[in-house]
């Protein structure tokens, strides 16, 4: 009998188990009993002047289901603490990863399984597909109305994307964190070279200012792998490596063969073209071709699906790195890395480069990209109150007091403010000075979504932002620096041929790969392609033609 | 728990070397046929959401997926989509990377069908041959092991064995130093189909040997012992006793692998093929995958639906071809 009644449970509780599957359609918080084990609902710090401000308004506990990077490391802090106080909030948060981000966020539209923030590292070239969702119903409208949230309305004032990218029929459905960038930037972001410049000065190479040609920088790749500063081993020493979104587009785009390189491109009787059937893209795919036949790319970059490249180079396995080498990754991952396990032994030995363009050897390009770095939506199954609340929390990070929340913490824990108004910072210091944060990166969590925090700000290492000194000055100031413009009107274009194929974006990919790794006769390869896609891009070109001027 | 070869049961000794064993053991499941049903519960749970609820979602081959919001019903999705006709069918036989893809699902299918199928059998039969049980036991394990491991982890560890900086290149090296550049194992067409094969050979082939060795284990030893009163030495014994002895088994394995031959294995592919690659490796499952949820342009379930449907229908052509040249040849089928 013990046996039945043991079997009859086993079974029950595995049927049971099948609810675990089911899909949540729950929208209200649950009870505290209830909360999740990744919920933030610590009491009120004791730190000293940090007390937050008694919650007006805020009488409902709210709990907000929200995506984010590095969800361990997220929401476990004081200052997190702090926060959900101050809003009578707690969280719920469901992990993501830069590989799965984006194949997750349309698993749970599609299923209509969605967290109450929706946050992705959404492109232009998603516009589309994200009108497709707004249209069924996916998102709340953010209100047309911002009096309430006055910091938000002065970010939307300046923004593009907002009307361009994500309003339909006049109604915005998502939130662009704003990059804040300076003008003199041209909303470029940072796809440059950064390279152990201990390594340069050891073989004699190093030039001030860290300016190169292409031919300076080989010469110097191939004296560092021959003479190996770095103590790898014969021949060990890595190249250059790369983030593997890099290969090979970013490669060919810091090359500067051609001003608009955007999708499509009108050629010489003013009809659209993709911008792969061009001479200069041509020329690109040769030149990246030739560098990685030649072994100056690392032979296992092919490969990478992860964060080899990166990691190399973090190890001082790799002379070189081409990623979105800009200041705040500087400060906040290179040096970090580099300085902390002891590869590196002063933050001048490594640094950001400037390589120019192999066309005239004196002209140094990047890219225009968005006017922010991801998109938060709110489901449409979240209510009016808690709109209200994210909204409210979102323009409070908006503000002066939310940004010097964001990068400095707490007053009276984290920092003090001084007579003149300046701050110290109340952390440990590294060696070098610099501060160690108690506190995640900021750039992937729930304070994202609202708006980026400008930098430099007042307690990263600065040494990350020191070493653009030259190379912003040079941005700011010489007729060299180009960008390759963002073309707003094509990329947010929704024709069914385009929304349907774009500009054949992995075909092409997936083919450059290819004849990058195989080497030969790229000509050939290449004619060989454009014959196959040429078919299949008419009728998109036809349609671009056709309805944009 | 009824089929350890001895179980004492109450004051019942079931002994499964007799026929009146199995009488006993099949007296035993009758009376208790009640349990063994609801256990059956869960599975058939599983089964009747993943594999029947989900088939009217096939309409959508013929649709453009368009999702629905705050819908509560279940097949609301059907309703907002579209009818697109044979639209998806005619881009998908257009596209040559979908005629790529079928041709290496095939291909791989097939190799692995050839290399990969007789493997556990012949290990299986290497292993029962083995005199010194311990040792036996340990290889058993040794070569299950690889099975619990994920592709993903083994992709990690084949990329660190065979790559740029790998140790095989660096030992390699040693003997011939113009590889240095020359190098590239893991996205060469012409080595990463063996290289599937093989991966695939060391991952699964201990784990497939455990259905085979259970069925030589069920052989009548009066069988064994006859053949070598008859002078057979082991070679002949494997080949007119244990062999035949299992071939009803291989058989259904057989036609099982066959009717699982659109299926190349996702996870390994996915885990270890790259851009070069992708003329000699990408099978459908990795295509629908790069088109439904790595695409640039906008997701289309409805075009890998399409996709996926048409997969199976060769894969249901293939597995009744296979069940019709068992039978024709003397064989069992599986219906």
């Amino acid at each position: 009998m013990t046996k039945k009644l043991i079997c009859l449970v086993l079974a029950v509780l595995m049927t049971l188990s099948l609810a675990a599957c089911a899909k949540t359609t729950e929208t209200t918080p649950p009870p505290e009993s209830q909360a999740p084990a990744q919920e933030q609902t610590q009491p009120a710090t004791d730190s000293g002047d940090a007390e937050p401000a008694a919650p007006a308004g805020y009488d409902t506990h709210l709990t907000i289901k929200m995506n984010v990077l590095d969800a361990e490391k997220t929401g476990n802090t004081e200052r997190d603490a702090w926060f959900n106080e101050k809003f009578n909030v707690s969280w719920d948060f469901v992990p993501v990863t830069w590989g799965d981000w984006t194949e997750k966020v349309r698993a749970w539209v599609a299923a209509d399984d969605m967290p109450d923030i929706l946050w992705w590292d959404m492109k232009i070239n998603h516009t589309a597909e994200f009108k497709t969702w707004a249209k069924a119903g996916a998102f709340r409208e953010i209100p047309a109305d911002m009096t309430n949230w006055p910091n938000l309305a002065e970010r939307r004032e300046r923004l593009s994307s907002d009307d361009m990218m994500l309003s339909v029929d006049g109604k915005l459905y998502g939130w662009p964190s704003s990059r804040e960038n300076p003008e003199w930037l041209q909303n470029a972001y940072y796809p440059m070279f950064a390279y152990r410049r201990d390594w340069a000065k050891a073989v004699g190479m190093y030039k001030e200012g860290d300016t190169y040609t292409w031919d300076e920088a080989k010469a110097m790749i191939k004296a560092v792998q021959e003479q190996d500063p770095g103590q790898n081993g014969a021949g060990a020493t890595i190249g250059i490596t790369c983030e593997t979104w890099c290969l090979p587009g970013v490669f060919m785009e810091v090359l500067g063969y051609a001003d608009d390189r955007t999708g499509y491109v009108k050629n010489a009787d003013g009809k659209y073209v993709p911008y792969f059937t061009t001479d200069s893209y041509r020329q690109e795919l040769k030149f990246v071709t030739e560098l990685f036949q030649d072994g100056y790319i690392w032979k296992d970059q092919i490969v990478d699906s992860g964060s080899d490249g990166a990691n190399n180079f973090f190890a001082g396995k790799a002379f070189m790195h081409l990623g979105n080498n800009s200041p705040s990754w500087f400060s906040g991952t290179a040096y970090l890395k580099m300085v902390d396990t002891g590869i590196v032994s002063s933050t001048d030995d490594v640094a950001p480069m400037i390589i120019y363009s192999p066309v005239d050897n004196k002209s140094f390009w990047l890219t225009e990209t968005e006017d922010y770095w991801t998109v938060a939506h709110i489901t449409h199954s979240v209510d009016d109150e808690k709109l209200n609340r994210i909204l409210d929390m979102w323009d409070w990070l908006a503000s002066e007091e939310g940004r010097i929340f964001e990068v400095a913490g707490l007053e009276g824990k984290d920092y003090e403010v001084n007579a003149d108004g300046t701050y110290t910072i109340l952390w440990d210091v590294n060696p070098d000075g610099s501060y160690i944060s108690p506190y995640a990166d900021t750039g992937s969590n729930m304070y994202t979504p609202a708006t980026l925090v400008p930098s430099p700000n007042e307690t990263s290492r600065m040494d990350g932002y020191a070493a653009f000194t030259d190379i912003e000055a040079f941005m700011q100031t010489s007729p060299d620096y180009h960008v390759h413009p963002l073309n707003w009107t094509l990329q947010t274009f929704g024709g069914e041929q385009y929304s349907l194929y774009g500009a054949f974006d992995s075909d092409v990919k997936a083919k450059a790969i290819e004849i990058i790794a195989a080497g030969g006769d790229v000509d050939a390869q290449w004619d060989a392609f454009l014959k196959e896609m040429e078919p299949k891009w008419q009728p998109v070109a036809a349609e671009l033609d056709a309805n944009l001027k | 728990m009824f089929m350890s070869p001895t179980l004492n049961q109450s004051h019942d000794y079931v002994d499964l070397r007799t026929r009146k064993g199995w009488k006993l053991l099949g007296k035993k499941i009758w009376q208790y046929k009640w349990i063994y049903l609801l256990m059956l519960l869960p599975g058939i749970a599983v089964t009747f959401v993943f594999k029947y609820m989900t088939m009217p979602g096939i309409l959508l081959s013929w649709k453009t997926f368009v999702p629905t919001f705050g819908d509560k019903s279940l097949f609301g999705y059907l309703a907002s989509s579209p009818w697109v006709g044979w639209a998806h069918f005619s881009r998908l036989f257009k596209e040559s990377a979908f005629w790529t893809a079928t041709a290496n699902t095939l291909i791989i299918s097939l190799l692995k069908l050839i290399f990969g199928f007789p493997f556990p059998i012949l290990l299986a039969i290497m292993i029962n041959e083995m005199i010194f049980k311990k040792y036996k036991r340990v290889l058993q394990t040794v070569y299950t092991f690889p099975h619990f491991l994920s592709w993903v982890v083994l992709a990690g560890m084949a990329i660190n064995l065979l790559g740029d900086t790998g140790v095989i290149k660096r030992f390699a090296m040693l003997f011939d130093p113009t590889v240095k550049d020359s190098w590239n194992v893991l996205y060469n067409t012409r080595y990463f189909r063996t290289l599937l094969i093989l991966t695939d050979m060391w991952k699964e082939g201990g784990w497939g040997t455990i259905l085979y060795l259970a069925a030589i284990a069920g052989i009548d030893p009066a069988l064994n012992e006859a053949a070598t009163i008859d002078g057979a030495n082991r070679f002949q014994r494997i080949v007119h006793v244990t062999f035949p002895q299992i071939s009803d088994l291989i058989v259904i394995m057989f036609i099982l692998s066959v009717g699982n031959m659109m299926n190349a294995n996702f996870d390994q592919i996915f885990n270890l093929y790259s851009a070069p690659v992708y003329k000699v490796a990408d099978v459908i499952d990795t295509y629908v995958y790069r088109l439904t949820f790595q695409s640039t342009t906008v997701m289309d379930f409805g075009f890998s639906t399409a996709v996926g449907l048409f997969k199976n229908v060769i894969n249901f052509a293939l597995i009744l071809g296979a069940n019709w040249a068992s039978k024709a040849t003397g064989g069992d089928g599986i219906m």
